[in-house]
Parts: C-alpha cells; sequence; structure tokens
C-alpha cells in the first residue's frame, strides 16, 4: 500500500523542523513549500493527501492559496488544515471562508497535530 | 489432573444450569480485575507523562537545530526570533546586542513591538540593562518590573562570562496565556545556545573580514 502524502507550507523552518519531527513516528511522505505560491504549485503537481498550511507568508497567504487550491478542479478536495498563531474566532472563521477544512494553532501541540492528521488520513 | 472448568470459577460459584451464567461472590477475581485497572490507568498515566516529555525533548531539539545551524549572526537572530513565536508562542519580543564597547544594548531583532520605541539602552539600565548584568527576569519567579508589567521574561545570553546580547519577551499568544514550566526549559536552552551561536557567528565574521581586509 503506497504511503500517504502530506505537504507542509510554511515559511518557518522552526515549524517545519516540528511538523517534521512530529509526522516523522508515522509512515507518511512529507513534502515541503516555503510560501503560498509554492504551496499552491506543489500541491497541483505531488498531488498530496493533506495539507498543512501556514496562514501569513510572503508571496501568498495561506488564506489566498487556500482559495486557489478550491479553485483548481485538480487541488479542490485535498483536505487542508491551517496552522498558525492566529486563534481568534475572525481568523478562523476566515479559513473556513476560504476553503480550509480544520485549524490548528502554534505553539504546535504534538498530540493534537497527529490526532488530526490521523483523522484526516488514518493512523 | 482435573481438567474440570468449575475449577477456575472460584469457591461458591457456580454456573446456571439453564444459561450457563456464573452468579455468586468472586473475590479473587474481582480484585484481580481491580488490580489489573489500577495498573492500566497507571500505565496510561506514565504513557501520557513519556509522550509529553518526548514533545518537549523534541522542542528542544529543533531550537539546538534552528540555532546552531545557521552560519552568520542574523541568521541566529531569526532563528531566536523564529523559536520564540514558534515553539514559546509569543510574537512581542526583542534581542539587543551588545555595542563594540560593550556599554550599550542596541535592538537587533525586533517583531511586534513597533509601538513600544525600543531604543538602545545602557548596560546596568532598566530591565535590559539589568538583565545584562545577571538580573534577569522571568514570570512566576518574582512579579514583573513595574516599568514593564507585561513582560513574560528578559534574560541575558551568556555563554560562560561572555555576554552575547538580551532575550526580552512581552505577552505571549492570546489563546497560549501561560508560561509554563517547558517554556522555561526552551528559553533556557535558548539562552544559553543562542549565546555560543551568537559568539560563533561573530568569530566566523571577523575571520572573513581579516580575509578580505
Amino acid at each position: 500500500m503506497s504511503r500517504k502524502k502530506i505537504l507542509l507550507v510554511d515559511d518557518s523552518n522552526t515549524v517545519i523542523l516540528m511538523e517534521k519531527m512530529i509526522l516523522s513516528k508515522s509512515p507518511y511522505d512529507l513534502i515541503v513549500a516555503k510560501d503560498g505560491q509554492e504551496g499552491v504549485e506543489k500541491a497541483a503537481a505531488e498531488r498530496p493527501d493533506l495539507i498543512l498550511m501556514d496562514v501569513m507568508m510572503p508571496r501568498m497567504t495561506g488564506f489566498d492559496a487556500c482559495k486557489q487550491l478550491r479553485a483548481n478542479g485538480a487541488t479542490a478536495k485535498i483536505p487542508v488544515i491551517l496552522v498558525t498563531t492566529r486563534g481568534e474566532q475572525e481568523s478562523m472563521k476566515n479559513g473556513f471562508a476560504a476553503g480550509c477544512n480544520d485549524y490548528i494553532t502554534k505553539p504546535i501541540n504534538g498530540g493534537e497535530l497527529l490526532s488530526k492528521v490521523r483523522g484526516y488520513l488514518g493512523a | 489432573m482435573s481438567t474440570s472448568p468449575k475449577r477456575h470459577l472460584g469457591a461458591g460459584r457456580e454456573p446456571c444450569a439453564v444459561c450457563g451464567r456464573v452468579a455468586g461472590p468472586a473475590p479473587a477475581i474481582d480484585e484481580r480485575l481491580a488490580a489489573l485497572e489500577r495498573e492500566h490507568r497507571n500505565l496510561a498515566d506514565r504513557s501520557t507523562a513519556l509522550e509529553q516529555q518526548l514533545a518537549e525533548l523534541g522542542n528542544q531539539c529543533v531550537v539546538m537545530e534552528r540555532l546552531h545551524g545557521a552560519l552568520e549572526h542574523a541568521e541566529v537572530l531569526a532563528a531566536i526570533q523564529d523559536c520564540v513565536i514558534n515553539v514559546i508562542g509569543s510574537e512581542e519580543l526583542a534581542v539587543f546586542v551588545p555595542s563594540e564597547d560593550g556599554l550599550e544594548l542596541r535592538p537587533a531583532q525586533c517583531f511586534g513591538v513597533e509601538g513600544r520605541g525600543l531604543a538602545p539602552v545602557p548596560v546596568g539600565a532598566g530591565v535590559v540593562g539589568r538583565a545584562a548584568l545577571g538580573d534577569g527576569f522571568v514570570v512566576g519567579d518574582a512579579p514583573p518590573p513595574p516599568e514593564a508589567p507585561d513582560l513574560t521574561a528578559c534574560v541575558p545570553l551568556q555563554a560562560g562570562d561572555r555576554l552575547s546580547g538580551v532575550l526580552a519577551i512581552w505577552k505571549m499568544l492570546p489563546h497560549k496565556p501561560t508560561f509554563g514550566p517547558a517554556d522555561r526549559g526552551v528559553l533556557d536552552l535558548l539562552a544559553r545556545h543562542a549565546a555560543s551561536a551568537l559568539q560563533l557567528t561573530s568569530v566566523i565574521a571577523r575571520e572573513r573580514a581579516g580575509r578580505t581586509a
């Protein structure tokens, strides 16, 4: 059975390292993009099973990247979990309006992240 | 040796002739079950504690990787900022570095503190200046200084007896208002290793400048 693929989109090397450390214990292939634009391009090219997307990034924010993913038939159905320091209700509403499926706040809690990922991809 | 199943039911327990269910007291089995349940809860608690410990160690590994993976002074400063935001959980921070003559501390890396009007401070003066002399502050150790009531921490970045800077952290993120023991562990690690990373990159920069002069 082929491994599930997760696309990590964040301009922070620290967050990418944290996500890799948490997810490396599970059988997932991990791809990295450093901003929203690259995230949209890699999502179209790699067709990941799940995307973990930061919000505040150069070139293109996570909200805008989400909207572009939803507008492209090839990537419209890929679940997107927004990963952000903004835990306010307003920010979460914006995220869901942009088309994200779920939300996790930074600093990332490893158990919470794994639980959500497994919810979308299975163990 | 008898292999009758009745031997395993305990004294006073007989299966019902109609449905086969066992009634009556079974103190030995009940005690064993209770003991197993206690052991299970104990193991679950220990597993949770170990998972937490593992997560904290993972965060500390990330901090070390970020600090010591940088070869430029500016990259180390950026790594400190990144770690405070994404590992500790504050978007209001500043790193002050000593002037050439060591008499002053200048804000070299700032995030979310534009409204605070940070300026160079003499060593020994104010919260930042006092931290440079070893009189740092971390919330929970003492009440915050009156001139900075929303300060979470102000710690020297020191390796041995060499001061590389001072890290000041103000408010934590709204959804993470508490600065806990795990955050303290990260801050202590950050302070020590940021100091040596900053010193090392300064040495590398001076060496490069010497080679090109």
